[in-house]
């Protein structure tokens, strides 16, 4: 069921008024109404794969319960491991197997040694790194003693479902959103406003701008060899603006929705083109993700305290692993790769927190220099997102090489075949966001709600491309 | 809570009003602007803009005949009234219009396999929409039995975001800016100029068609006959086709078949459009129906 289909503009609404009105108060019933809720919710892509879902849910439920009732350390650690057996087993197969399979005959065929191609038509389960990480997190937080291990299951089983954030994320810590699910919930209207002003902003990113830079984007990256240097110059820019309006569309749609059931989520985005270095990019951007390999990888393998060596070794791996958890591509990997080379100039000169304030905070416009980090910034994340959005390498590569001829002819860019609205829609969305850098999101602040709400309605209902509507890119993850 | 509930029923219903003044502002575009498409041109044609002939149908038709030229080679003074992806359902519309506004006494009617399809095309149908409210069109629609339509007529403001791309807000700027559908000033007709891929000149184009009239042309040809309005029915040429149209002779009158009148591969944009250079060959093959 996607956020902005009809089907869940009737299953939102149906489920707020059961939540509410038909549980009586009851947290018992309300943690049992949200489970059916996910599950009809996930159910709705693809039943069978429910089943994976509560295998994850009773593994982590029950191992968390065992790992506190054991004596010895290494006890402890043998279940935790299981945990992580079990988890990760189930999202490598689903998500990687092809590619290792492939790879490794690959490998091995290059020193002569044959072996017959193994690959099997495996379908990927939606969002299925997104709740693996969320389960696991329980998990490792439990042998952690960072956490008590829940005896309910229902409400465990509502915070791996929790619908919202479900396929995409945010990527919840059980310290942060199990303990709302065994407590008592009451209506907020408060926060019921504040997550429908934060629908509506979601949508807006998802309609406007996301699903109008992908025909474009689409276009341009499909046929790139017909293209000169400006032209796929643009198609970057608008890939970089279509995954932004996407993925933080869908988690602005995601935490407004947990509002209106009076649950707090992290922020995921935090106006990530704003950023003025690619360390402050890194935390802006899917800040759930990045602080969860910060927390349960980097950390353990002692983050920065360690040797300069050992600093560069560690951001490397999670650059890398960060790639790989998008998908089993190389293209992906690559991402990672130039992200990580992006970053670690930052790291060996100590200059990865220089850029901690909120940028122009005393003053209308960005000062020069910042204005320049900025710009230097959305340049090296646009040419990393040609890596990622890609069929493979190789495109990337000719893509790249393309944009090198410094074809600039600005005829070439064929202005009247194209969907060129999306441009004054990235400048309108940068505009809306530059006014609302301090707040949380745009409608967030309550002076003058009403008519901003209203503005913003009717530009998805006039710029809206309702022709054109796309999956989620972070669905596929 | 109230209040809440209350701000979000004046927001839904400061949107349907919204909706619905959109809706009046982009229709009455339609009917006051320049002209974005092919339909917004039937419909802005009044009984002093008179031709001698009108051509109808898809892309084929739009793509593979040049009034220009034919007026060279006959003296005949005409326009092309196809439309990319149309069906007989969008002919009939037209033929329609250009009876009731007495605009031709011939119309020249491009057929093929699209002679089985009884339905619209999606592409070709959003620019009906903007004109969806007149009583005559509306009857067309009605009768195809489909609540979709229903719902693009009554929906204020449903037809421009769903068709965004065809008819939505870009098409509305450039109505207002006065930026004129390119292809009025050739009389409708949009040259090719690419040349048939070589990869593809040895592919068959293969392709049926049901041995039943189409209740489309059917209707066209009582009304044609009813206002003594001559109907010529033709098949563009096609490259490399597994079989002509000739079946199409045992249902329609004034037929003529040139499905094989072009073999040579460099004279087609695609299998199905000629480029500019088979245009120009196809013209002179070809005009002696409208010289008759």
């Amino acid at each position: 069921m996607l956020f902005n289909s009809f089907d869940f503009a009737i299953f939102l609404p149906t489920v707020f008024l059961l939540y509410w009105y038909g549980t009586k108060g009851s947290a018992s019933y309300q943690n049992i109404l949200i489970v059916a809720a996910s599950y009809i919710f996930y159910g709705w892509w693809d039943w069978r794969f429910l089943s994976l879902m509560l295998i994850s849910t009773c593994v982590d439920y029950f191992i968390a319960l065992a790992i506190v009732k054991q004596e010895f350390q290494k006890s402890k650690k043998s279940l935790l491991l299981l945990s992580i057996v079990v988890n990760i087993g189930v999202l490598v197969f689903f998500k990687y197997f092809n590619f290792f399979s492939d790879n490794f005959i690959e490998a091995f065929s290059f020193f002569g040694f044959k072996f017959e191609p193994l690959s099997l038509s495996i379908v990927l389960p939606v969002g299925i790194s997104f709740y693996t990480f969320q389960s696991l997190s329980y998990t490792v937080d439990v042998y952690r003693g960072k956490l008590a291990p829940t005896k309910n299951f229902m409400a465990f089983a509502a915070f791996v479902s929790f619908f919202p954030q479900l396929v995409a994320g945010p990527i919840e810590r059980a310290t942060n959103l199990l303990p709302q699910f065994l407590a008592k919930r009451k209506i907020n209207p408060e926060q019921v406003s504040l997550g429908l002003r934060q629908i509506v902003w979601g949508l807006f990113k998802k309609i406007v701008v996301a699903d109008n830079c992908a025909r474009y984007a689409n276009e341009i990256f499909n046929n790139y060899e017909n293209y000169n240097s400006l032209t796929l110059s643009l198609g970057a820019i608008a890939f970089a603006f279509q995954i932004y309006g996407d993925f933080s569309g869908y988690s602005d749609i995601a935490i407004g929705t947990s509002r209106l059931f009076n649950f707090q989520l992290m922020r995921n985005f935090n106006y990530p083109y704003f950023s003025r270095d690619i360390a402050e990019f890194w935390r802006r951007w899917h800040i759930s993700l990045t602080t969860w390999f910060r927390d349960y990888i980097y950390i353990p393998m002692g983050g920065s305290r360690v040797s300069k060596t050992k600093v560069i070794r560690n951001i490397s791996i999670i650059f890398l692993v960060s790639g790989f958890w998008h998908g089993a591509n190389w293209t992906f990997i690559f991402w990672g790769v130039l992200n990580a080379l992006f970053f670690l100039p930052l790291i060996i000169t100590k200059r990865n927190r220089k850029h901690l304030d909120i940028i122009g905070e005393n003053g209308v416009f960005p000062k020069i220099n910042h204005l320049l980090g900025i710009l230097l910034t959305f340049s090296l994340t646009t040419f990393a997102w040609i890596f990622f959005r890609a069929n493979t390498i190789s495109e990337a590569i000719h893509y790249v090489q393309k944009i090198l001829h410094f074809d600039l002819r600005i005829e070439r860019i064929n202005m009247n075949r194209f969907p060129f609205e999306f441009i004054p829609i990235i400048v309108l969305l940068i505009s809306i966001e530059w006014c609302a850098r301090k707040e949380e999101f745009p409608l967030y602040k309550k002076s003058k709600y009403h008519v901003k709400t209203f503005a913003i309605c009717v530009l998805i209902l006039l710029l809206g491309s309702f022709s054109n509507i796309e999956d989620f890119i972070y669905f596929q993850f | 809570m109230k209040k809440v509930s209350l701000n979000i029923f004046y927001l839904i219903l400061s949107l349907l009003l919204t909706a619905f003044i959109l809706e009046n502002i982009f229709t009455s575009g339609h009917y006051n602007f320049t002209p974005r498409s092919t339909v917004d041109w039937v419909m802005k044609l009044d009984s002093l803009d008179t031709y001698d002939y009108v051509i109808l149908g898809s892309s084929r038709s739009l793509n593979n005949l040049d009034p220009i030229q034919i007026e060279q080679l006959t003296g005949k003074r005409g326009i092309n009234m196809g439309v990319n992806s149309g069906q007989p359902f969008d002919t009939k519309l037209f033929a329609q219009q250009l009876i009731k506004k007495r605009i031709t006494k011939s119309i020249y009617i491009q057929v093929d396999d699209g002679w089985n399809n009884w339905g619209l095309s999606h592409k070709s149908i959003s620019g009906w929409l903007p004109y969806i409210k007149e009583a005559s069109i509306w009857e067309e629609f009605e009768e195809l039995d489909n609540k979709e339509y229903y719902y693009l007529k009554n929906i204020p403001f449903y037809k421009y975001a769903k068709f965004d791309s065809e008819i939505g807000v870009r098409n509305f700027i450039k109505g207002l800016t006065g930026q004129r559908l390119r292809s009025i000033k050739n009389f409708g007709h949009v040259p090719s100029y690419t040349v048939l891929k070589k990869e593809k000149r040895s592919l068959k184009y293969d392709f049926s068609l049901q041995d039943k009239a189409n209740p489309h042309i059917t209707e066209i040809l009582s009304l044609c006959k009813a206002n003594d309005i001559e109907v010529i029915f033709f098949t563009a040429p096609v490259f490399n086709a597994t079989h002509d149209h000739s079946l199409l002779n045992k249902h329609l009158p004034n037929y003529f078949d040139f499905t094989y009148s072009i073999k040579n591969p460099d004279l087609f944009a695609d299998r199905r459009h000629l480029n500019a250079d088979g245009v120009a060959y196809f013209g002179e093959y070809i005009c002696n129906i409208f010289e008759n």
